[in-house]
């Protein structure tokens, strides 16, 4: 492997970087080192490494432009150890031992990468913005598109290596404070001193921001004691809770912050183990505080893409944090007064000579101070940029800025160079101010767009509010930190007649016109200031428009740095005021966030966790194979030395046909109906008479909906004159008692009742079969007795000496059948007793297949199977049951709608394939024979549906395959012979009343 | 984030709360009385005002109990939280 | 209108890609039209292009608030597809994806249709029933899907988590070919350049406030002043009860904020779309890279148009349930629309009781996929105040009779 250990670049000493701990790495497969405390992007630039990336559309050269979120184009692939980033921010990326980082584009290799042709003049015209929306119709847009779909994203997720988790937490504060620079920090302190609680949240592992390592003076001292002494005052507070390595990435309805920390840097050590990599914040105050800072904005000229271009305070970024000089022979760019603050860095640290060509004609008050060293020409305009072009496979400086050409007046001149610092003016970073209905609003005297003032839920403070002195910036922090609420700190602290001091900048002059499909204003998404005018002159006014047609801002950085110019640069194209312009709408997060920190603790078996049963251990025990049942555990079938399903769940249907089955029906829901109006209130839900229930008696029937459909079916039980016990179906007994309470605390709280779900309370185990009396026989005294005195659809509750119990004998499978409720923790116990005494009475553990198979035998109705949002109670034949009730009841009215009564609806039937084997599949179709000629072509026959099978299987009862239908206008036809469709195949069936096994119930009355 | 205050609980997040939509009238003690046209009218339309409206909530994962709360349904500013014994008139008052 | 093809492009680049034509005009509005649409989303604007293809009619404009294209129609997780399992809703949104399907060629702008499969997971063996239920509904209805088994799912989506041990195991798959992506934004703009090719004007920036009646005609009261029409129709989506309440016109519809988001462009990994009922979520890759997700809606009256986190969190934790390899990705941006949501999730379509109004919304979160099919059924029902065939049964009056159409299941998402 090639090794590159040097660092040409890096000043020997300064930075805010650990010299002892070296960290090699690799990019694009030659080692590098750098040191601890180093971004991925510092320690190549370091190195020397210029060109990292080839740029989307173009595949032009390009190297790191900015720091941390702000970069356009240094995305890399990094991964380390069984740990991967397919989009990783150079920039942002921590530096760990052993990591390997590789450009994302570039075949065969960075250096000679043949997509380049596409920036040969005629390509590069061909794929000018929006040029997609005009050819590749013919033949096809699928013909193309892979070809562009490979093209466009060339980051690959590896989906073999572990996951990545996250924690969540919620946290309250009387304050949250964004941005920790000489802002942020005045704003905490002064809402510690008066008894807040803060966050104070910041993206970087330092707190400081432009105060690291900067020799301003803020307040009389320098910034590093002023720094010191602050963090002193935070640190020694229990009120405030600094939050580092952690980006707020979004501001939410009230008052809400979320933020997510980096726990350990990415692609640091991690084990395996899913330890978490992400802590993903809630946060909430009633005062949220922005003092997010400002970015800096690049200028445009010819060629302003080149490796070698970096924002200015980018290089005094590296030159400060990382101790790295760009450039050995610096040429700096700007429009206004910040970048002399960057020259003087560069001439004092790094003694280097610089050049400054300022656009302005004059000299203004930062250019007038004297810099030794430093060469400054006023009005200058840059004209054009060359690059150097290597040989060889070294892709290092391809393409770095060699020269740039400028013009004062008419006179034009060469300036050679390795490195351009440019600085087009600062926009405040009010990207979170404007998350919620705040808009941002032009500010003409800076120049640049701000939170407007209008429903104004935050403060913005320093920089973000367009101040950018430290000591007025610091001043007006800590007055906003006082006062309570935004409005009144606007006219507490009048904040623009505050000397601002703001870098106004000065218009750049623009490209000329044959020259401005070599000026870029997005750098990531590669969209020049040609595409822009392509766009205007496709009538294209709305800013959000022009974004989407040539997308620019819709990069991964947001149009971070690109935001301004592409709003000033339309505005002069269209002639118009940038006001008018606006800025295009900016969208949470503010970087992007990894999926995993959303998701939180919320996955895998964490995920909607799983219900068990109560007497899970013991179904296991008897070899259970559990599936999900509407959130519920449950035993599909029992093994029981079955080779397959098919057979177990034969064995089981036969047991309770035959002898007895053993039930687990815990998940059944439960419903205490208590007080001296229970029966009048819940005569208002059922189909059926709840008044004139007996007590110690049991009644099925279904609740509706207001809409007429049915919502559930159930039996209805009364323990005594004002106690009732409900038996919602398991998967909608949640959605049953909470439209039972509010129909009561809306419409009815008049009556006087309560409602207690016990769901969970008891266990039911089920015994059904001609034998279930035996195998109770053999229980307690106090329950065997039971056994021949219960009528059916009768209730009982009593105790034996360990636990109590409540006996429903209801029939669900046409069997005679006891539902035995206990407490939750006997059902363990009871679980294997019955298995035990019932061992010579044939006992037979049954899971939910076969119980649901007994049923269709019966004609039963299971909820979710034969009814759906549209299903009423005439559909399924209760009509008759349904008139005998002459009072209100809900959905009544809506049944009497006409469409209601339709004879044509779809109503519930039983069928029987001509084959008696032939099991004819759930979800197939009913189709009339007549629709059968048109089979070869499906095409046209649209209606041709006349229902279809809701319930299908094999019964034991019955000795033949069986099926239950809805069939529109199904009871008239009872006899006739229909077609059953499904995926190509048909079968012939007669319709039949859906009963197939003991029509008149004698089995389980007896 | 929606935060709501219940009137029984205190302030809870929209995690815990469940809306039943906008205050609709009491349901016809007759529906029998009512024709279709007015019977679909309580049913199924709705006022759906962009702005301050009265709507009803559940302290699901609390309390259990439902409340009323004039709500913007533009800026989700919330203006009150009231049981739902208060006189509605008083909350649209609020709301309008 | 100037004619695209690869040669206009070749032709433009050779002259540096200066003076292109304007894709519409920018006019000021007339005191009076025939016919207004209130709302430039694909349904205001292919409605008006139908309008005026189909109809002969003149003198019509849309109005927009803000700018053509810029509510539901730029906010969408871009899907079509027709998988619905009413005879009603199936021909209708069929005729949708036939007409999306020529959409590219016959408005000469390239809406990049991209049929690369619907797929509906199923996670349980009533899922299953369900979905042969679904598929055997489809097969009648003369619109073609297959039932994928695991093994398929494997070849087609390497990237779904396929393991038994899952919390939601994935047994199967709906599969609708012809089902896919579209690129949103360009429908809006097709259908806008072509309508404004034949005449309609199309007034962006221009904000109706009421509606009401005058002298025999319909007046809008607009942030540019008053404007007059013969007849209205009202094509706002989650907008549309605040205009229609300005003139007693009541309606089954509630709004509510649906959210999207996207991740960072990744290389291509997941061919098709991809949704699950039980998770609640829907995904596809866009052509740059990205991944489009969607899912469930807040269920609180909502106009806000913003994103919310805990509806966020639950889409992303369903989503990284089906993909794990995911959770290292980043989310690029999220955000949200506001939709009209009605009881049994079918549009309507259809007059209301102010004679020569109109109104075209219900279309809850599946309105992108309608377009086209919305367009030309709303055309032919104000130009001849009758519903067209493929509309009939979405009436307003559905609510009063009891004849809904049923389609929450067919929504993919929980209501």
């Amino acid at each position: 492997m090639k090794r590159s250990l040097q660092a040409p670049f890096r000043i020997p000493n300064g930075g805010r970087i650990d010299r002892s701990r070296k960290l090699r790495f690799q990019f694009n497969g030659v080692e590098y080192v750098g040191f601890g405390g180093d971004t991925i992007a510092s320690a190549l630039l370091a190195a020397g490494v210029w060109c990292v990336a080839r740029s989307i559309r173009r595949h032009r050269t390009r190297g790191i432009f900015a720091t941390g979120v702000a970069e356009p184009n240094a995305i890399v692939t990094v991964r380390q150890g069984r740990h991967q980033d397919p989009v990783a921010l150079a920039t942002r990326t921590q530096l760990v031992e052993g990591l390997c980082a590789s450009s994302i584009r570039g075949w065969p290799n960075l250096r000679w990468d043949l997509a380049a042709a596409l920036d040969l003049p005629l390509l590069r015209h061909l794929t000018a913005a929006g040029f997609y929306y005009k050819t590749f119709m013919w033949p096809r847009w699928e013909w193309f598109e892979p070809w562009i779909r490979h093209a466009a994203g060339p980051a690959r997720v590896a989906l073999e290596l572990p996951e990545i988790h996250a924690h969540t937490e919620s946290a309250a504060f009387d304050a949250i404070v964004i941005g920790a620079g000489a802002a942020g920090i005045a704003a905490a302190v002064a809402l510690d001193a008066i008894g807040h609680s803060v966050a104070l949240i910041e993206e970087q592992a330092l707190i400081g921001g432009s105060l690291l390592g900067s020799d301003e003076m803020i307040e009389g001292v320098s910034g590093d004691s002023w720094l010191a002494r602050q963090q002193t005052l935070l640190q020694g507070s229990e009120r405030v809770t600094i939050l580092r390595n952690t980006l707020a990435f979004g501001r939410y309805d009230n008052g809400t912050v979320a933020a997510v920390e980096e726990i350990v840097p990415s692609l640091g050590p991690q084990s395996d183990d899913g330890g978490a990599r992400y802590r993903f914040w809630k946060l909430r105050a009633p005062q949220v505080i922005l003092a997010t800072g400002a970015l800096e904005t690049p200028l445009l000229f010819p060629g302003n893409d080149r490796p070698g271009v970096m924002l200015a305070s980018a290089a005094h970024e590296y030159l400060r944090r990382f101790a790295v000089q760009v450039g050995h022979q610096p040429v700096i760019i700007t429009n206004n007064d910040s970048a002399y603050a960057v020259a003087a860095a560069f001439t004092r640290v790094c003694s280097v000579p610089i050049t400054v060509l300022d656009s302005r004609p004059g000299p203004s008050n930062a250019s007038r101070v004297p810099l030794e060293n430093a060469h400054v020409i006023h009005g200058a305009q840059v004209v054009s940029t060359s690059g150097l072009w290597s040989f060889g496979r070294d892709h290092r400086s391809h393409g770095r800025v060699r020269s740039v050409r400028f013009k004062v007046g008419a006179i034009h001149r060469d300036q050679r160079c390795d490195a351009v610092l440019v600085s087009g003016g600062w926009m405040p970073a009010i990207q979170l101010g404007t998350h919620t209905s705040v808009a941002s609003v032009y500010e003409r005297e800076l120049g640049v767009f701000i939170a407007a003032r209008k429903g104004q839920d935050f403060y913005a403070v320093g920089a973000a509010a367009g101040i950018w002195c430290r000591s007025t910036a610091v001043g007006h922090a800590r007055a906003a930190a006082q006062s309570a609420h935004p409005g009144v700190s606007g006219s507490k602290t009048p904040r623009d007649a505050l000397p601002r001091q703001w870098p106004v900048a000065t218009p750049y002059p623009g490209p000329p016109r044959n020259r401005e499909a070599e000026v870029w204003i997005d750098l990531q998404n590669d969209v020049t200031a040609r595409d822009l005018r392509i766009a205007t002159d496709h009538g294209l006014r709305s800013i959000e428009h022009i974004k989407r047609f040539t997308t620019v801002g819709m990069g991964t950085d947001q149009g971070r740095t690109s935001a301004l110019n592409s709003t000033q640069f339309t505005a002069t194209l269209l002639k118009a005021d940038p006001a008018a312009i606006g800025c295009a709408k900016s969208r949470p997060p503010v970087a992007p966030v990894c999926l995993a920190a959303f998701a939180g603790v919320s996955r895998g078996q964490l995920y909607h966790p799983r219900r068990l049963l109560p007497a899970s251990q013991a179904h296991e025990k008897s070899g259970a194979v559990f599936d999900d049942f509407g959130g519920w555990q449950r035993p599909d079938h029992y093994r029981n030395g079955s080779p397959d399903r098919e057979c177990a769940v034969t064995q089981e249907s036969k047991a309770v046909r035959h002898a007895v089955g053993l039930f687990d029906g815990s998940p059944l829901g439960k419903i205490e109906v208590v007080g001296p109006d229970a029966a009048a209130f819940l005569n208002r839900f059922y189909i059926a008479d709840v008044l004139s229930l007996p007590v110690g008696r049991i009644r099925y029937s279904l609740m509706l909906t207001d809409q007429g459909t049915i919502l559930d079916d159930g039996v209805i039980t009364r323990k005594n004159e004002t106690h009732f016990l409900l038996s919602p179906s398991s998967t909608q007994a949640r959605r049953v008692l909470a439209c039972l309470e509010s129909w009561h605390q809306i419409e009815w709280p008049g009556d006087r009742v309560s409602l207690t779900d016990v769901t969970e309370q008891w266990a039911v185990l089920v015994l059904a079969g001609p034998r279930a009396r035996e195998v109770l026989r053999r229980m307690p005294q106090e329950l065997a007795m039971y056994a021949d005195r219960l009528p059916h659809m009768a209730f009982v509750e009593g105790a034996t000496e360990d636990f109590s119990f409540r006996i429903f004998r209801v029939s669900f499978t046409g069997a005679v059948q006891f539902e035995i409720n206990v407490p939750a923790r006997h059902a363990d116990w009871l679980w294997t007793h019955f298995l035990k005494v019932g061992a010579d009475a044939g006992i037979c553990p049954v899971g939910v297949e076969a119980w649901m198979r007994l049923r269709v035998d019966k004609g039963y109705i299971h909820i979710g199977s034969e009814t759906d949002g549209q299903t009423t109670p005439d559909d399924l034949g209760f009509g008759e049951i349904r008139s005998r009730k002459t009072c209100d009841y809900l959905g009544r009215r809506s049944l009497e709608l006409p469409a209601m009564l339709e004879p044509n609806r779809l109503q519930l039937v039983g069928l029987l394939a001509e084959d008696p084997t032939a099991v004819i599949p759930e979800g197939a179709h009913l189709i009339e024979p007549r629709v059968l000629v048109h089979e070869e072509s499906h095409d046209r026959c649209s209606g041709a549906s006349a229902g279809h099978v809701t319930s299908s299987c094999l019964s034991i009862g019955a000795g033949r395959s069986v099926a239950l239908a809805m069939l529109r206008a199904g009871r008239s036809r009872i006899g006739e012979w229909v077609t059953a469709y499904s995926l190509g195949r048909t079968w012939r069936a007669q319709i039949v009343r859906p009963v197939f096994y003991d029509p008149m119930g004698t089995c389980f009355r007896e | 984030m929606l935060w709501l205050n219940c009137p029984f609980c205190g302030e809870r997040p929209e995690t815990e709360l469940e809306c039943g939509g906008e205050w609709l009238p009491p349901r016809p003690t007759v529906p029998r009385a009512v024709d279709d046209r007015a019977w679909a009218r309580w049913l199924f339309m709705r006022e759906n005002r962009k702005g301050f409206h009265v709507e009803r909530w559940c302290c699901r994962y609390g309390c259990g109990g439902w409340f009323l709360v004039v709500r913007n349904t533009l800026t989700h500013e919330v203006s009150r939280t009231a049981p739902l014994s208060t006189p509605v008139d008083e909350l649209q008052g609020l709301a309008r | 209108m100037e004619d695209f093809s690869a040669f206009s492009v070749l032709r433009r680049a050779a002259r540096g890609n200066v003076d292109w034509k304007a894709l519409w005009r920018n006019p000021a509005p007339r005191k009076q039209y025939d016919i207004v649409i209130v709302g430039a989303g694909g349904h205001g604007l292919a409605t008006a292009f139908y309008l005026v293809h189909e109809h002969g009619c003149r003198s019509i404009a849309v109005l927009e608030r803000r700018w053509i294209g810029s509510g539901n129609t730029a906010r969408n997780t871009t899907n079509v597809r027709s998988d619905y399992y009413h005879p009603a809703s199936a021909r209708f949104y069929d005729f949708a994806l036939r007409q999306y399907e020529q959409l590219s060629r016959a408005l000469n702008f390239n809406i990049m249709l991209s049929q690369r499969g619907w797929i509906r997971l199923a996670h349980s063996i009533h899922d299953l029933a369900m979905q042969r239920r679904r598929a055997n509904a489809m097969l009648l209805n003369g619109i073609e899907c297959r039932l994928l088994d695991r093994a398929e799912l494997a070849v087609r989506v390497p990237a779904l988590d396929l393991s038994p041990c899952a919390r939601f195991p994935v047994l199967g798959a709906l599969l609708q070919e012809r089902g896919g992506t579209i690129r949103h934004d360009a429908v809006a703009w097709a259908y806008a350049r072509a309508a404004c090719d034949l005449g309609v004007d199309i007034i962006q920036n221009c904000e109706v406030q009421t509606l009401s009646r005058a002298d025999g005609q319909l007046e809008l009261a607009t942030s540019c002043g008053p404007v007059r029409a013969n007849k209205v129709g009202l094509a706002m989506a989650g907008e549309t009860s605040t205009l229609a309440t300005t003139i007693g016109v009541e309606l089954p519809v509630v709004s509510y904020t649906l959210q999207a988001m996207v991740s960072e462009p990744i290389a291509p990994v997941l061919d098709c779309v991809v949704s699950s009922g039980a998770t609640g979520v829907y995904i596809n890759q866009s052509d740059k890279g990205e991944l489009v997700m969607g899912g469930m809606l807040d269920l609180y009256p909502s106009y806000a148009q913003r994103a919310n986190l805990p509806t966020l969190e639950r889409v992303v934790s369903g989503v990284l349930e089906l993909f794990p390899a995911f959770a290292r990705l980043r989310m690029l941006r999220h955000w949200g629309g506001t939709v009209d949501v009605v009881h049994d999730s079918s549009p309507i379509i259809d007059r209301t009781p102010i004679p020569n109004l109109y109104v075209n919304c219900g279309f809850g979160t599946g309105g992108f996929k309608a377009i086209p099919a919305g367009g030309f059924t709303f055309a032919h029902l104000i130009a001849r105040n009758q519903p067209h065939p493929l509309a009939e049964e979405f009436t307003l009056r559905r609510f009063r009779t009891g004849a809904l159409i049923d389609e929450t299941a067919a929504s993919g998402i929980s209501h």
